[in-house]
């Protein structure tokens, strides 16, 4: 910090202000007093001697301009993308709890200097002589060693205060401008008599002037006390990797995605010197979002994850992923209308995209990587990670959208059954009955070396294991566990609401039963209908129960004989493939090991047998200790957890999205544990 | 138009008369005596793929302890039980498109108290030996652990099958810094044993079924029983890893005559027990229950086995000698290093 002598008409001959390290000379008297501006430097929750002495002019405090659209306690809509408009009624106050995470504790140690400059004589306040600057500030009762409570702490402590998160997520703020904002009396007493003095500050502009902390009487300048801040745009402030036009089309035409809006961008940015990698320790934190996120809500994704870490202290390299998950209705983007719903198309974009991650990342360069994917996002690193020969020091599976059978397949089955489409049932209940009619074990019918015996779910991903910790959520609403006798669903349950798919409850395994569904609906909301659940239409026939005729299972099944074997492989029960060579003898193994092929068929042919591993743990020996159950383990109190965004039944539990929609103030422990796993708050290189 | 007037009466009737259709859904309301609960709150959720659209009914038992709604579920039913001074109740998942009759026994607030409560993970430090757990520090027994006292004891065996996959697979399925038992540990087969002793004859261990609840947040019964616990060793085999042939067989099994029940769901342990001439003077007890998550999941039994050398499992332990009171307050966990929610 540097020292500014005013001098004014009425030049103050009682004292001056120094600070340590600082070279000033002043005339008359002068007394030391120890004043400084102090930031949560390490963020760590407490402001105290780790904290002081780091930020110079050579090295300002770095923070970000607050310009998304938060607001309330909840919120998975796109209100994180950075760069929203605002208005001036806008910085009057804190939004809601989860503006929170934009705002940054200063601790003003004015204790000594209030002694000889009482608040009852002398003017306090905080200014910023950048003109178009719009700093922010709100007083709080939080002592230092605590400051990390205005995020952790949800209730005030008793006799009320402003000390917590639901205490502050409303409070109005006093600009910091350039006639600058000042600090009340009480305040100030409170500094003095009870060890207070942290403010809460944010912008929502880019700031690259000092904050200046002004002691005044009358018209009079006693002392300022700068302390350097910049203040940048989020995205300037980590890596953006941008791979939303690599999914080709089926045919191996170009794909239909449209680049991200943010540019890629693999190296800090040079803008303003937002946030040095000097700062860093050298590790890298990669985040993939999920299904249905369009390019500026990934931008949102990227941006709030990015904030909730480094408020938690983390100190890694923050590398946000935009890949094309958000395939619309028959291929056609239809972002703009935010109806993306080809949930098996994403699939296969993400199959494609987690073959290109580890030539993404090359950036890197073998540092410590950690990687974290929500949702659908776990195709892409899965693959990455089980085929693609991406090597990450570990990985976070959040809400992972993925079959809990691709990563341990000893584990899951009891999970068979519910997951067994309800007009498959007979053929495994009649007897000589086994699953390798269905489509999710027609792989079994195919010895190692056939590229076929490599369709399928089952231990896919099993090579993650080594690398892998499981956030999930029994409540988690989208990925719920189906119930038994599910069955493919209607024309109404797939298109109505539209969101079904998407968003609703049960989407998951909805479109695990719609795949190869005889339901024309589904042609119209996802890719053309291949295998899965449909039936082989050379089968059809008007016996009941069923509407095809099959060869009776105890013939074809006959272990010993080759030509029953034949017969299902070349005249499978399911419906057809897309590919029709699949299923030839000569062509089958070569055509199921071309890429493209494999991972539409997997997308939207070949159903799990289990559930999804976002709610539920994967379970078995090796992942004792590394599955996270979010609800229990990660609420900071679940009596109050928000309503907001928790409609109906969904009220008090953990849902799909809620690490990112909650307020950071609910969920902070599970962004602890990320950081605690992987050492993300390591000192820094510098 | 008559035809336009024909829907639209149709329309208006269907609209009027819709209570009268849908899922039926009764509830009974009873103490732990089997006495009818009157005044307890029900709400029965009628659910729908989209949360905002989930339906409410809400009412109160009668003198009989009932309260029945009718509704339409697109997606599932639940039933929500609460009454001040009582454990809430919920009913989750119930199908749609059939009427139920349920009956609910609710359990009583009585006296919570502060306990140790923990999940824990424990693995095999040695195998081949009996180890000590202290239930109260959370640990082995010395050389293994801090742990002071022998509350119960595990003893682990184990043999290696070899590996889940074949070694083509495994190699590829190797990182740099892949060891041969990293490869073990994910990828091994196992068949292990463990085996479950108690410090003395008067300690040991008993099933809670009948007694316990799933619905109900509070699931295990308040008191620990005061006789009944079996000292006898227990012993365990489970492996990693199932034939093909076997696991068809079980799914078989499953399909046609449904999931069966777990059993036990809960255990109570008495432990510590210093007896006179055979009359004991003083013991603690624990009790130890089933996750939902692993319920849902298949798991047979509150403590989980693993092949390889672990069991986990989640314990109460009331630290108060010849105190049976185990109704946990879950704002007041004595083990203090443990962050996360414990039901009662």
């Amino acid at each position: 910090m540097s020292l500014r002598i005013q001098a004014g008409n009425e030049y103050s001959d009682e004292a001056a202000v120094l600070i340590p390290n600082i070279q000033t000379s002043f005339v008359n008297k002068v007394s030391l007093l120890p004043v400084e501006v102090v930031p949560d430097y390490n963020r760590d929750g407490k402001i105290d001697d780790e904290d002081r002495g780091k930020v110079t002019k050579d090295n300002p405090f770095r923070w970000w301009v607050n310009d998304d659209k938060d607001s309330g306690e909840f919120d998975a809509s796109g209100a994180d993308t950075p760069k929203q408009s605002f208005s001036p009624n806008d910085t009057f106050f804190i939004h809601g709890m989860r503006d929170l995470v934009d705002f940054f504790p200063l601790y003003l140690d004015l204790d000594q200097t209030l002694e000889s400059f009482p608040a009852s004589e002398y003017r306090y306040r905080l200014v910023c002589e950048d003109v178009d600057g719009e700093l922010r500030f709100t007083e709080t009762d939080l002592d230092p060693e605590e400051a990390g409570d205005f995020l952790k702490k949800l209730n005030s402590s008793s006799g009320g205060g402003l000390d917590s998160a639901k205490a502050l997520a409303s409070k109005s703020l006093t600009p910091a401008g350039e006639s600058g904002g000042y600090l009340t009396e009480e305040f100030l007493n409170k500094i003095k008599d009870e060890g207070k003095g942290v403010i809460l500050m944010g912008s929502w502009t880019t700031i690259f002037k000092p904050l200046i902390l002004r002691i005044s009487k009358g018209d009079t300048t006693v002392a300022d006390i700068e302390f350097p801040i910049k203040i940048s745009n989020v995205e300037d402030m980590y890596r953006h990797v941008d791979m939303r036009t690599v999914p080709k089309e089926r045919d191996d035409s170009p794909g239909n995605g449209t680049a991200s809006s943010l540019v890629s961008r693999t190296e800090a940015s040079d803008v303003e010197d937002a946030y040095p990698d000097k700062l860093t320790n050298g590790k890298y934190f990669v985040f993939v979002h999920g299904f249905n996120v369009n390019e500026k809500k990934a931008r949102g994704w990227n941006a709030e994850i990015f904030k909730r870490l480094h408020q938690m202290g983390s100190r890694a390299r923050f590398v946000g992923i935009s890949w094309y998950g958000d395939a619309g209705v028959g291929g056609i983007d239809v972002s703009w209308m935010d109806w993306n719903m080809n949930y098996h198309k994403a699939v296969f974009n993400a199959f494609q995209t987690g073959d290109k991650l580890k030539d993404a990342l090359k950036f890197t360069k073998n540092e410590d990587v950690t990687i974290a994917a929500h949702s659908l996002g776990n195709i892409v690193v899965s693959h990455a990670v089980a085929e693609g020969g991406f090597s990450p020091n570990r990985y976070f599976m959040v809400n992972a959208a993925v079959a809990a059978e691709a990563y341990d397949a000893s584990r899951t089955g009891a999970q068979r059954l519910p997951m067994l489409e309800k007009e498959w049932k007979p053929y495994l209940e009649i007897p000589g009955g086994s699953l390798k009619v269905t489509s999710a074990r027609w792989y079994q019918l195919f010895d190692e070396d056939d590229k076929r015996a490599d369709l399928k779910w089952v231990d896919r991903f099993s090579k993650v294991l080594q690398k892998s910790y499981n956030f999930y959520s029994p409540g988690d609403d989208v990925v719920e566990n189906p119930q038994e006798d599910s069955f493919a669903p209607s024309f109404w349950g797939i298109v109505y609401p539209y969101s079904d798919l998407r968003a609703g409850r049960g989407a998951w395994g909805n479109q695990e039963f719609s795949k190869g569904s005889r339901g024309a609906a589904a042609s119209i909301t996802m890719e053309p209908s291949q295998a899965g659940w449909g039936f082989n239409s050379k089968y059809k026939s008007n016996q009941p129960p069923y509407e095809i005729d099959a060869p009776d299972p105890a013939t074809v099944l006959n272990y010993n004989d080759n030509d029953n074997y034949n017969y299902l492989r070349e005249n499978p029960v399911f419906r057809g493939f897309l590919e029709e060579d699949l299923t030839g003898s000569t062509l089958g193994s070569a055509k199921a090991g071309e890429k493209l092929v494999r991972y539409h068929v997997l997308a939207g042919g070949i159903p799990a047998l289990s559930f999804a591993a976002a709610a539920n743990p994967i379970g078995g020996d090796s992942m004792e200790g590394r599955d996270f159950n979010m609800s229990a383990d990660f609420r900071t109190d679940e009596n109050q957890w928000p309503t907001e965004g928790h409609d109906g039944k969904s009220n008090k539990k953990w849902i799909h999205s809620d690490f990112y929609g909650v307020a950071l103030s609910h969920v902070y422990k599970m962004y602890e544990k990320m950081i605690e796993l992987g050492t993300l708050d390591d000192e820094s290189e510098n | 138009m008559k035809a336009k007037i024909n829907i639209l009466i149709v329309l208006t009737l269907m609209a009027l008369l819709n209570p009268l259709y849908g899922e039926k859904v009764q509830v009974t309301v009873l103490d732990e005596k089997g006495e009818p609960l009157k005044g307890a709150t029900v709400d029965i959720w009628h659910l729908d793929f989209r949360a905002k659209n989930d339906k409410k009914i809400t009412g109160a038992t009668d003198q009989q302890g009932q309260f029945t709604g009718r509704g339409n579920a697109q997606h599932s039913i639940s039933v929500v039980v609460t009454k001040n001074g009582w454990y809430e109740s919920e009913l989750e998942r119930l199908k749609k498109n059939q009427d139920h009759d349920l009956t609910v026994v609710m359990r009583i607030i009585e006296k919570p108290i502060p306990l140790y409560v923990r999940r824990v993970l424990l693995k095999a430090p040695v195998f081949d030996k009996w180890l000590g757990f202290d239930f109260e520090l959370g640990d082995w027994v010395a050389p293994q652990g801090k742990g002071k006292s022998r509350d119960i004891l595990f003893r682990f065996q184990r043999e290696f099958k070899g590996y889940r996959f074949s070694e083509e697979k495994l190699e590829k399925m190797k990182f740099p810094d892949t060891t041969e038992e990293d490869l073990k540990k994910f990828y091994g087969k196992w068949d292990g044993v463990l085996q479950i002793g108690f410090p003395s004859e008067l300690a040991g261990i008993i099933e809670e079924n009948q007694g316990y609840r799933r619905y109900s947040e509070m699931k295990m019964p308040h008191l620990a029983p005061d006789e009944g616990y079996q000292s006898e060793e227990i012993v365990i085999k489970k492996k990693s890893h199932r034939s093909e042939e076997e696991s068809l067989k079980e799914l078989q099994d499953y399909a046609k005559n449904g999931v069966p029940e777990s059993k036990p769901k809960g255990f109570f342990i008495r432990t510590r027990v210093v007896e006179v001439n055979g009359k004991i003077i003083k013991a603690n007890y624990v009790k130890l229950q089933m996750r939902d998550e692993d319920e849902d999941r298949g798991e047979k039994s509150p403590l989980r086995v693993g092949a390889s050398g672990t069991v986990s499992f989640t314990y109460y332990f009331n630290s108060t000698a010849n105190d049976r009171n185990l109704e946990f307050n879950s704002k007041a966990n004595l083990a203090t290093e443990q962050t996360r929610f414990y039901a009662p």
